[in-house]
């Protein structure tokens, strides 16, 4: 499985994780203007998209896009981190369509703006709700480097046959 | 009631205004639930009707939402467990062991080998279970209605079985950090065997009854096609996917447990995807499931039901992780991050049937009425786990 | 007076005898079918069906008919009263007129001689179809109007295939009066109708399934589609007589039936009425037993059964009659 279209890609920062530890291949960071072009490498390069979560850290949010493949075990993730006070990220819901309820959904939760999605309206809570709820008091968020230390791949990896608790 | 409570009833409320009317004057905004008999949970489903025909379709989903994702955040990694069994109650444990496995994952908690051929064989028999619902309430949505009770006969042995092991016939809380809670007993190994010899002899009586009926074929055959573009931009999986023809079963792409051990096939779709093709795999699947079981069952290998380096109190390193299963609509996925501290600090939950049910806006387009509830029944919804 | 008005009179007392010894015999057959089908649909599925109520359950509709009439008749808002309450009434009068020419037995037992039962039969059954018609439209629902639509269109297709089927069997006897047609069979199987016309019979049969909407074909009250189609709105009584009407249509379909191609009251040893009452409740199990099989056939499918296939083979099927009654 190659991962050639990673490498071509524009990004903050590039990382290949141990995927026994965290479950991904690729942790790739992104700054907002260059999510499209990473998303539509993506299809390209014949991956779908599995989820969009939301982290929301002192930093700012961490939009987290997952996306896989169908041919191999090859889960790929995009990570953008956006502030609070100005929480915007282009849409991919016209590459992707089913980003199209994933974002509506980040947006009930978190107030993140996708812009330029065609109907960015409440996906699961009431239209009147007025608040978004899984956004955390500011005593209580933690730190990027808190959390998402991600291990990278280590150097040399022994080939241990598959069987083993994952 | 005043007049103005009259109008603003009449004018709908926010999700009908704002699928805007039509090209044409002629059409009839209709709410498909979220009482209905078939939308198989409290789904809505707001529709431009012209005639017959679907000109627009545009769920509203929210009716059970319980904000899961939050409940994760507010309880500890080990209070969450019976949260996973309701998210989506009829394959529950395949969404306990998506989460179990991801704290594993993050903790490096080992799993006993016995726990693991446990949790294979009792996720599997869930499977069937959850598959045998899908069936009945799909033909009952269909009109026939006597297949829904054959099915639930089989499946009360089933539960009978299950509810020996775990304790619970739906909402199970079965796994724990390390291992499953409880040990099975021998009357269980030989009632599960002898159940599956069983069910061979009913599944060609469903063939017979009900798949080879020429009524039931035409109302499956060319009802919602969907092509490989189309599961692909949607993120669908499981068997909406692998009824158009992808052979992509979580179990053999991420191998997780004990699975690579056991032959088993994975079906697919022959034609172009259509409600047809889903059905057959589905019932394909409940087969290799069986075949999973029986495996299983004669090879279980001695040894404790939990590991014994497993914590008694779990303490949760700092980082994040993912793992993910293959649940009986598709790909079940959590993804989880923890800080240190007693609980998660953000559990997302990757639901299959949100992203299946995403496509059925596009897919539904200028279909007859009946053939989306055809339609909707072969994608095999459990609303509350899209609603979370 | 003269003996035109006392013949008149006579006429008229008769009349309302028929009328009210058929709306009792209309109620005691529902109560019995309502039961019979929980009863055969609970064997079908492997459940006993309703055994609380009185022994083994037989009680069970009478309780059913009292809680039903003990509920509130709720109008909903915004539908139009008169129509909204006359549709029940609309559907289900012209029942009762059904049953007139309709020959229980050898002698006397018939509502209303007449030289053309068969035509009346045909006529009255067609104005059912008002009655789901205004239920639709009066009840102010969405669903019941879709419902409406496609009863309306369902039972004016079918009653095509109904009409030829019926003709060439009228054909054959040379007769539309049912007692005529009913005195031409003879006692035993093979010298009933269905034997010498059984694509007529086939057809006949595929027919009242379409105009009496049951399934397969029951997708007016499809419940799992349309909540309850044309009916959705009724509770209490005004459900309870479309109930009424639409079991006591099956009766009389299966009535026709077995008059025109089972012999009505002809059986093997003593003719009389309970061979007519044993062959309607045949085919009423057998309607069940294709109840409790089937799934339901989507509307469009059900429309062209009815007019690309159905309706053709009937008109080809009474052209051959018709040739074979010239030359024969």
């Amino acid at each position: 499985m190659s991962f050639t279209w990673i490498e071509k890609l524009e990004a903050e920062k590039k990382t290949e994780t141990d995927y026994r530890k965290s479950g991904s291949r690729w942790e790739v960071v992104v700054k907002p203007e260059q999510v499209e072009a990473a998303a539509r490498a993506a299809w390209d390069a014949g991956y779908f998209i599995e989820d969009i979560s939301v982290v929301d850290l002192q930093e700012g949010f961490l939009v987290v896009y997952h996306f896989d493949h169908w041919q191999s075990p090859g889960r790929v993730t995009f990570k953008v981190l956006v502030p609070h006070e100005k929480p915007e990220v282009p849409t991919i819901s016209h590459i992707h369509s089913g980003a199209n309820w994933h974002e509506r959904e980040s947006f009930d939760f978190f107030g993140v703006v996708f812009t330029g999605h065609p109907d960015l309206k409440p996906l699961l809570l009431p239209d009147d709700l007025g608040f978004h709820p899984l956004l955390k008091k500011p005593e209580e968020r933690a730190s990027l480097d808190a959390i998402a230390n991600v291990p990278e791949k280590p150097q040399e990896k022994p080939q241990e046959a598959s069987g083993q608790a994952p | 009631m005043n007049p103005e409570q009259a109008f603003r009833n009449l004018a709908g409320d926010f999700y009908t205004r704002s699928l805007q009317p039509g090209p044409t004057e002629n059409t009839l905004i209709l709410n498909m639930g979220p009482q209905h008999p078939s939308t198989h949970g409290v789904l809505r489903i707001v529709l431009e009707l012209d005639g017959e025909y679907i000109l627009r379709a545009d769920p509203v989903l929210g009716y059970i939402h319980r904000m899961h994702e939050k409940m994760g955040e507010v309880k500890t990694f080990a209070q969450y467990l019976p949260n996973m069994g309701r998210v989506d109650y009829l394959h529950a444990l395949a969404w306990n062991w998506a989460y179990v496995g991801a704290v594993e994952k993050l903790c490096g908690v080992e799993v006993s080998e016995r726990a693991e051929y446990l949790r294979v064989v009792t996720s599997e028999m869930n499977r069937i279970s959850s598959h045998f619902v899908w069936w009945g309430a799909y033909l009952l949505d269909l009109g026939a209605f006597t297949p829904i009770m054959y099915a639930f006969d089989d499946r009360e042995w089933l539960l009978d079985l299950l509810q020996i092991v775990t304790g619970s016939r739906l909402t199970y809380c079965y796994f724990r950090f390390g291992g499953v809670s409880d040990d099975v007993t021998p009357e269980f190994v030989e009632g599960t065997l002898k159940w599956c010899e069983h069910m061979r002899e009913r599944l060609p009586m469903y063939k017979a009854l009900v798949t080879d009926n020429v009524i039931l074929r035409n109302r499956c055959e060319e009802i919602g096609p969907i092509d490989l573009d189309m599961a692909r931009r949607y993120g669908a999986t499981g068997p909406v996917l692998r009824g158009s023809g992808v052979a992509y079963d979580v179990r053999r792409a991420e191998p997780y447990s004990v699975y690579d051990r056991f032959q088993f096939e994975i079906p697919v779709g022959t034609g172009a995807g259509d409600a047809m093709d889903r059905y057959l795999v589905r019932l394909a699947e409940i087969e290799q499931s069986l075949n999973i079981i029986e495996q299983a069952l004669k090879t279980l290998p001695e040894g404790p039901h939990m590991h014994e380096k497993a914590p008694k109190r779990l303490k949760a390193p700092k980082g994040e992780t993912y793992f993910a299963v293959e649940g009986a609509r598709g790909k079940i996925g959590v993804h989880l991050l923890s800080d240190g501290g007693k609980n998660p600090y953000r559990v997302k939950l990757r639901a299959p049937g949100f992203s299946n049910l995403s496509l059925f806006a596009e897919l539904v387009r200028g279909v007859l009425l009946a053939d989306a509830v055809s339609i909707l029944g072969s994608l095999d919804m459990v609303i509350p786990e899209i609603d979370r | 007076m003269n003996v035109l008005g006392i013949h008149i009179a006579i006429e008229l007392i008769q009349i309302v005898v028929a009328v009210v010894v058929f709306l009792a015999f209309i109620g005691v057959n529902v109560l019995i079918l309502v039961l019979m089908e929980r009863k055969v649909a609970g064997r079908f599925q492997r459940r006993p069906g309703p055994f609380e109520v009185g022994p083994h359950g037989s009680l069970q509709t009478l309780a059913d008919a009292v809680k039903m009439m003990a509920k509130e008749l709720h109008t909903p808002g915004g539908a139009d009263k008169i129509l909204f309450w006359a549709a029940p009434i609309i559907t289900f009068a012209p029942v009762v007129v059904c049953f007139m020419p309709v020959p229980f037995g050898p002698k006397y037992l018939t509502g209303w001689e007449m030289n053309l039962g068969v035509v009346l039969i045909l006529a009255f059954s067609g104005l059912g179809v008002f009655g789901i018609c205004l239920a639709g439209w009066s009840s102010n629902n969405k669903y019941s109007l879709i419902g409406a639509a496609r009863a309306v269109a369902q039972s004016v297709a079918y009653e095509i295939p109904l009409l030829l089927s019926v003709l060439a069997v009228a054909f054959q006897v040379g007769s539309l009066n049912l007692s005529v047609i009913t005195a031409g069979q003879g006692s035993w199987p093979w010298q009933w109708n269905v034997v010498v016309q059984p694509l007529s019979f086939f057809i006949f049969f595929v027919s009242t399934l379409g105009e009496t909407n049951r399934a397969p074909f029951d997708l007016p009250e499809a419940e799992s589609e349309l909540t309850a189609g044309f009916h959705t709105e009724y509770s209490g009584m005004g459900f309870g007589v479309f109930f009424m009407a639409e079991y006591a249509a099956m009766v009389v379909v299966c009535s026709v039936g077995t008059i025109l191609f089972l012999g009505g009251w002809n059986g093997p040893l003593v003719n009389g009425p309970w061979w007519f009452l044993a062959k309607v409740y045949g085919l009423l199990f057998v309607m069940m037993w294709l109840r409790w099989t089937f799934p339901r056939v989507r509307f469009d499918q059900l429309l062209n059964i009815n007019w690309k296939w159905l309706t053709p083979l009937a008109l080809l099927n009474l052209l051959v009659v018709a040739l074979m009654v010239k030359l024969v």
